[in-house]
């Protein structure tokens, strides 16, 4: 709900306990006002009829003036009453408003009666009620037209701050410029945003450089312990006992090594303009990549299934590809168990690659998450898929993996959005 | 064989000093650029291995004076820095090779001698090991005059420990040699064993003693002595 209607909610709901308020307030005051004047007159005619009689002239005009000649005088005090009289047009009958006062007039006792009739009730009520909701609804009319206008107008700096944003990225370049606003809120919210986002930037730019940094200060020392537990391999007196020590520390390095040599290529991938493009053939790098891994689908004897459509090409870059196919296929035959089989399609612009012999019961999205590993004992890095994730983020593919029939699948869709 | 080894961490260079030193080689050292300047303006060599990180100057300018001052040596650079554009720029302006750190001593070791190999082998592009004799050129391997037919990777594998012969390869090492650095990232090297028992076998069949030794739990060692 937009925060205008939101508020003109509030607004309305509020109004209509002042409206109710308003309407019986008015229905009382209108009907004590309407009393008084009416009391008023009739005393006026009263006396006007009294002044007749002394004059001999008996004026009786039914059911307005009643003039009888009673015995006594009861009260010379006006009493008033509401009453309710049969009428012709009328079957409850109409409401009068009428003054009985009894005066003596040449000696002969009278009992005056004076009505005058009076607007219904429920008539006068319901017509202030109608009044009333007619003002509301003219309310909620004219709200729904000024809330248009209101927010083309007022709130369209507004919009326009939020369409910049959306298009915002810390990880680009460009700042953050945002269209000066009349409205005192809106611009304070726009020098805020402005702020924020020239800090957020310089917090990500820090933290990447620390992160580039680092990997690239790491490189340094690992070279070196690789060499010298290299030159301690080669002594002669190592017992078994110290190879088996040397062959664990060469392949945790080994491990650490490709950590990092991951991490790197992940930052790169940043940025789009690194890699060269060129027009590639995905059948043929699909067929390189499987040759070099050979010796690896023979070892575990894996069959390999291929329905390639000879002619899909994409224009990306030849090394990030290869990562992309090599990752893919690697995982493949890593998660395969032996005799498995691994099929891979390549056909309607979409790579489909499945495989035996990887459990499910976990959810497979997270194998794209960073350092996602089956098992902590395993020795994969589990930045495989990961970088896979980082290219087709780079060139707008769309990604996914899931479980179907005892195969595990990853399909990439090579339609450029 | 004089090889001019230009590299700025001084714990790296001497671990290559020490490996490739036992060589047949006679290896310099130097940390920075102002005395690889001068070195190569004062001597000859047969192989340089130039880091691009130098903390007064780039490696780049040397390989360019390198290919002024002495075309005949072979160039290899070694860096931290794995950009393909440096890499490019390295073989553009005529270095041999590129190796990106952290790497293989033995594969170092190899890529000096293949370099050499290829720039000076005199007339005979021959490697003879005792009853071995390996023909770099026509890609043969003969023992006792007899022709060994070996698979490429069979052979790759030989050339890879006779290159670093009386050295300890270990099965990283050899995978990454043969299959590339991204070979690595697999837990199982059982082909490996596989290549190498082949090799030993198709060698011992035609004559040649086994010195392919393997080493507990690490790799393979080729040994004469």
């Amino acid at each position: 709900m937009k925060l205008i209607n939101k508020i003109s909610r509030y607004f309305l709901i509020s109004s209509i306990p002042i409206f109710i308020i308003v309407s019986v307030g008015l229905y009382y005051i209108i009907e004590n006002t309407v009393t008084n004047e009416t009391d008023e007159q009739l005393i006026n005619i009263s006396k006007k009829v009294i002044r007749e009689l002394k004059n001999g002239k008996v004026i009786c005009f039914a059911p307005f003036v009643e003039v009888n000649s009673v015995n006594e005088v009861k009260d010379q005090n006006y009493k008033f009453e509401d009453v309710r009289l049969a009428s012709q047009d009328d079957d409850e009958g109409e409401q009068f408003r009428q003054v009985t006062t009894y005066a003596n007039v040449n000696g002969v006792n009278y009992k005056i009666v004076t009505r005058v009739s009076l607007i219904e009730k429920e008539d006068m009520l319901f017509t202030i009620m109608s009044i009333s909701i007619g003002a509301v609804l003219f309310l909620v009319l004219i709200m729904y037209v000024t809330n248009k206008i209101i927010s083309k107008k007022i709130f369209k700096d507004f919009y326009d701050t939020l369409k910049k944003l959306e298009s915002f990225s810390i990880k680009n370049d460009d700042e953050l410029k945002l269209t000066k606003s009349r409205i005192e809120e809106f611009e304070q919210l726009n020098k805020s945003l402005i702020y924020l986002a020239e800090k957020a930037k310089n917090e990500y730019r820090s933290l990447k450089e620390f992160s580039e940094e680092m990997n690239h200060e790491i490189q340094t020392p690992i070279s070196v312990i690789k060499s010298k537990l290299e030159l301690l391999l080669q002594n002669n007196d190592l017992s078994e006992d110290d190879l088996s020590l040397l062959g664990t520390s060469l392949k945790n390095l080994n491990k650490l090594e490709r950590i990092n040599k991951s991490i790197l290529l992940l930052n790169k991938l940043e940025h789009k303009e690194l890699f060269e493009s060129v027009q590639l053939n995905l059948a043929e790098e699909t067929k390189n990549v499987l040759n070099d891994y050979n010796d690896f689908i023979s070892t575990k004897n894996l069959t390999i299934n291929l329905l390639i459509d000879q002619n899909l090409t994409i224009t990306a870059n030849q090394s990030l590809i290869n990562i992309l196919l090599s990752n893919l296929i690697s995982n493949a035959i890593k998660h395969n168990v032996n005799n498995g089989k691994i099929n891979i399609e390549l056909k309607n612009n979409e790579l489909i690659i499945s495989n035996t012999g990887q459990t499910s019961g976990v959810n497979p999205e997270k194998y794209f998450e960073r350092f996602y590993k089956e098992s902590a004992s395993s020795d994969s890095v589990g930045l495989g898929l990961t970088i896979v994730k980082k290219i087709c983020d780079l060139y707008g593919l769309k990604i996914s993996n899931h479980y179907s029939y005892n195969l595990y699948y990853v399909v990439i869709d090579f339609t450029l959005s | 064989m004089k090889i001019l080894l230009i590299e700025n961490e001084k714990d790296l260079a001497k671990s290559i000093v020490d490996f490739i030193g036992k060589e047949d080689f006679i290896v310099e050292a130097v940390n920075d650029y102002s005395t690889a300047e001068e070195k190569i303006n004062l001597y000859e060599y047969d192989c340089t291995l130039v880091d691009l990180m130098l903390p007064d100057g780039s490696g780049l300018d040397i390989v360019k004076k390198l290919k002024k001052l002495q075309p005949k040596c072979g160039i290899i650079i070694i860096t931290a820095k794995n950009t393909i554009d440096d890499k490019l720029t390295g073989l553009d302006l005529g270095a041999d090779d590129y190796l990106t750190k952290p790497f293989h001593l033995a594969e170092l070791n190899a890529r000096i001698k293949s370099i050499l190999r290829r720039r000076f082998y005199d007339g005979s592009s021959e490697i003879i090991i005792n009853e071995i004799v390996i023909d770099t050129e026509k890609h043969e391997v003969k023992v006792n005059n007899k022709i060994v037919e070996l698979t490429r990777r069979e052979y790759d594998i030989l050339l890879f420990f006779i290159s670093n012969k009386e050295k300890v390869l270990t099965k990283e090492s050899i995978v990454e040699h043969i299959w590339g650095d991204d070979a690595n990232a697999f837990d199982n090297f059982d082909f490996v064993y596989t290549h190498i028992k082949n090799l030993r076998k198709k060698l011992i069949e035609q004559g040649a003693n086994d010195y392919i030794k393997s080493v507990y739990g690490i790799g393979y060692k080729f040994t004469i002595k």
